[in-house]
């Protein structure tokens, strides 16, 4: 008798129980304002942005660890990109690229850290992300770079689709959601982020080799932060050295109101998706009903404190729910022991 | 004023195992009582009621015939009570005086600390003691033996009236044991309750008075150590009914040729150790805690490193360099603690069955949702998992059944296993578990697989195995056949 979980009573429904309701709420609030579809297409930017990041948080979260530095890595990664075209002539799309395995190559360091000198995954991220930071606007000062007459860039940030109300961006980010969905859901690389994630000595012991998998995940979480970093550049035209400064809390911020647990081992990209979607529509709505950008902060403070609550009470309630299901097992072992 | 301690009516269970059951016992100051017993006896348990860790199912602590009743550690240390375990509860980076008064720190008004008092206290001590450290030397910088006498010191400043020992000779030397036993003279001529648990028979002759002897999670009984012998100990200690168990396994009577065959093996924590295992043959590992015979397992499953010795694996030299190596070559390790290195908890039966072959389950890019719900399902079946789901999370599951669903991995069909490593197999798992996991080691050399049988129970590594191998601090000390093991035998090589 296998027990098929419904949707009706998932963490997904309650999501979009969630996000419906904020919209309705924001919408009547704001007069109408939040469902104007320049309004939808800003919430839909938005989501764009703290889709690859996002992602990046929500494998490593699986895996148990996370990067302070994704925020960091994309805002560099911007910089790099837009000083290539603008101030060396690369042509743009060898700019992206190669900004693309700058961000890699950052990955690597962090988990060179973490794996080879055993730095904590918080420190040592954090630690790079300082060091990014400063090199930014070391490079290209608090003004940032202005992008002008980059084909690839307009390509990526300009084109739009469906009455012009969906962005390249947003296709774009759907298809990453949906490759590292499958990736996640069925393949074997999936299953060992999980594995490695829920037990690592376990899963070492299985034959499993999850230092070769954090390094996987630390070099992705970096490669979709500059992702993330090429996007905003195409979309605003101005590299700044903060361009996504802090995105990495967001998107660990989503993944846990989409059900990631802290310290790994469950959660899926659809829940993330989701947790995303609740922060965009959230922060949305809060300035579109005219709070001061401060109070989003606030907000997102609390929404964390929120998932967390909720990801401990779950937490608590599945202990007991073991301790109970493991005193009946016993109890009806002895019962059919002595029978 | 005589002190005592008496623990009446004691239970305490486990998930899967009654750790402790209607334990009766007085301790009286003035006097070494020594607390022995198998691995798994119950001393630990009992050593942590009286510690405040462990907070007992039923009955009642009565201190000088005052009942107490422990929260937290804390409070059993108001109480006067000191525990000093194998592991030290010290800190390192700090200096020995900070140790000892690590919770009473002299200090004024204002929280700053008076060093000069602190180290004229501690020197009192330590003369005391007769013991040459200076008070500001750093703890991690001691020898291990002087270490512990900080443990002690501590306790003694803390002015506690009850003083349990763990196994305290274990990392010492002969003249650190001498120093010991003299603290441990003082400690009892001034009238206060000394609890000394041991394995080593020769100490407890020596230093103890009395004897208090568990077995399966119940007090034996009690004696005054001039009145007895080690063997009547022994025997004490083991004397317990086989019942129909072990006459009903269905053994395998056809053993092979040498399958796997290790020479000289060394590594940081064993010595120079070398056996052979036959196709078909169930071949235990007995010795106590700590004997190394994990840290064989692991050297041979490519876990730690090897620093001399070779293998061989049906006539071919091998040396694996991870877990992975091993599992291709079809030895597998089912490790002593299910639940930090065998299982990954938070996923499912299925999850954990399919592990070491997800490569073998994949359909193009993508796993082979059905072929892995097959082999779940035919492990399900073949162990008797008692689930409803092969999707049921296994922290969810029992002892017994969570160490079947590690079988069933290492055993399914997609597996090639030519080595079993069992290690504690039986673990906090209740008896009627037990008797399955026996014959289920039994098929396995029926299968033609070599089973190593890794067993701190003397009964069951005697009973189960073909033949025994004994370990005593990280070398082999002997090997006996089935039909000659007893279990006193057993015992005195564990010791040696």
């Amino acid at each position: 008798m296998k027990k098929k979980s419904n949707f009706f009573s998932s963490k997904y429904f309650s999501l979009l129980i969630i996000i419906v309701a904020l919209l309705i709420i924001f919408t009547i609030w704001s007069k109408g304002m939040m469902l104007k579809p320049l309004n939808i297409r800003n919430i839909l930017n938005n989501v764009v942005l703290l889709s690859f990041i996002g992602i990046g948080a929500c494998f490593l979260m699986l895996y148990g660890e996370m990067d302070i530095s994704s925020g960091a890595i994309g805002s560099f990664s911007a910089c790099m990109s837009a000083m290539f075209a603008m101030n060396y002539g690369i042509p743009d799309g060898i700019a992206i690229i190669l900004a693309l395995l700058i961000g890699c190559v950052i990955g690597f360091l962090n988990a060179l850290m973490i794996n080879k000198l055993k730095f904590p995954p918080f420190i040592a991220t954090m630690s790079m992300s300082y060091v990014l930071q400063g090199l930014g606007y070391l490079l290209v000062t608090a003004l940032g770079v202005s992008i002008k007459k980059l084909p690839t860039f307009n390509f990526l940030g300009d084109t739009k689709f469906f009455d012009n109300l969906v962005p390249m961006g947003v296709l774009i980010s759907i298809l990453f959601l949906v490759v590292y969905g499958l990736i996640l859901a069925k393949t074997k690389f999936g299953r060992t982020i999980y594995l490695c994630g829920g037990n690592r000595l376990a899963a070492k012991l299985c034959g499993l080799n999850p230092t070769k998998l954090s390094y996987i995940l630390y070099i992705n979480s970096a490669f979709l932060a500059s992702v993330s970093g090429i996007m905003y550049v195409a979309r605003v035209k101005t590299a700044l050295p903060t361009a996504l400064t802090s995105y990495q809390f967001t998107g660990i911020t989503a993944a846990v109101l989409g059900g990631v647990a802290f310290g790994g081992g469950s959660g899926n990209i659809l829940g993330c998706a989701l947790g995303m979607l609740v922060l965009a529509v959230f922060n949305n709505g809060v300035s579109t009903v005219g709070f001061n950008a401060n109070y989003t902060t606030v907000f997102n403070g609390v929404l964390l404190i929120v998932g967390l609550a909720l990801d401990a009470i779950n937490a608590r309630r599945s202990a007991r729910k073991v301790v109970t299901s493991s005193l009946a097992s016993l109890s009806k072992e002895k019962s059919e022991n002595k029978a | 004023m005589a002190q005592f301690v008496e623990f009446s009516g004691i239970y305490k269970a486990f998930p899967g195992v009654q750790a402790l059951s209607d334990i009766n016992f007085r301790i009286d100051g003035g006097k070494v009582t020594a607390l022995i017993g198998e691995n798994g006896a119950g001393k630990s348990t009992l050593l942590k009621v009286l510690s405040g860790e462990i907070r007992p199912d039923a009955g009642t602590l009565t201190i000088n015939g005052e009942q107490v009743s422990f929260n937290h550690p804390n409070q059993a240390i108001k109480a006067g009570i000191s525990v000093i375990y194998q592991e030290r509860q010290l800190v390192p980076m700090m200096t020995v005086m900070e140790n000892i008064f690590i919770d009473d720190l002299p200090a004024n008004k204002f929280g700053i600390l008076n060093r000069k008092e602190l180290k004229k206290r501690t020197q009192e001590i330590l003369d005391k003691f007769g013991l040459k450290i200076s008070p500001t030397e750093l703890v991690g910088r001691l020898s291990v033996a002087h270490q512990q006498m900080v443990e002690i010191m501590k306790a003694y400043r803390r002015n506690s009236n009850i003083i349990a020992f763990d196994e305290p000779t274990a990392p010492l030397m002969d003249n650190e044991i001498d120093t010991l036993f003299k603290i441990i003279e003082e400690l009892k001529a001034e009238g206060k309750i000394v609890l000394y648990v041991s394995h080593r028979m020769a100490e407890i002759f020596r230093i103890t008075d009395e004897l208090a002897i568990m077995k399966d999670g119940k007090m034996v009984t009690t004696r005054k150590t001039a009145e007895t012998t080690e063997s009547e100990l022994v025997s004490l200690m083991v004397g317990r009914d086989v019942g129909d168990t072990y006459k009903n396994l269905v053994r395998n009577d056809n053993i092979g040729e040498v399958m796997l065959d290790v020479k000289g093996l060394t590594t940081e924590a064993i010595n120079d150790v070398s056996f052979q295992l036959h196709r078909g043959e169930v071949l235990g590992f007995a010795g106590l805690v700590g004997a190394g015979r994990t840290e064989v397992m692991r050297a041979l499953f490519g876990v730690d490193k090897i620093v001399s010795g070779e293998i061989s694996l049906e006539g071919q030299n091998v040396k694996f360099a991870s877990p992975k190596e091993a599992i291709e070559a079809g030895v597998v390790l089912c490790p002593e603690d299910r639940k930090e290195q065998g299982l990954v908890l938070p996923r499912s039966i299925s999850d954990n069955i399919s592990i070491p072959v997800l490569d073998k389950l994949k359909k193009g890019l993508f796993m082979d949702k059905k072929a892995e719900i097959a082999l779940a399902d035919e492990g399900v079946a073949r162990y008797n998992i008692k689930t409803p789901t092969i999707d049921k999370r296994t922290v969810e599951l029992s002892g017994g059944n969570q160490q079947k669903v590690i079988l069933a991995r290492w055993t399914s069909a997609k597996m090639n296993t030519k080595i079993l490593i069992l290690d504690e197999p039986t673990k906090g798992i209740d008896v009627g578990t037990k008797a399955e996991v026996y014959q289920m080691v039994c098929d396995f050399a029926r299968e033609g697989k070599g089973v190593i049988f890794i067993s701190s129970e003397l009964t069951e590594v005697i009973n189960v195995s073909d033949r025994i191998i004994v370990m005593h601090d990280g070398h082999i000390t002997g090997e006996v056949s089935r039909a000659e093991a007893t279990e006193e035998s057993i015992l005195a090589l564990a010791m040696k």
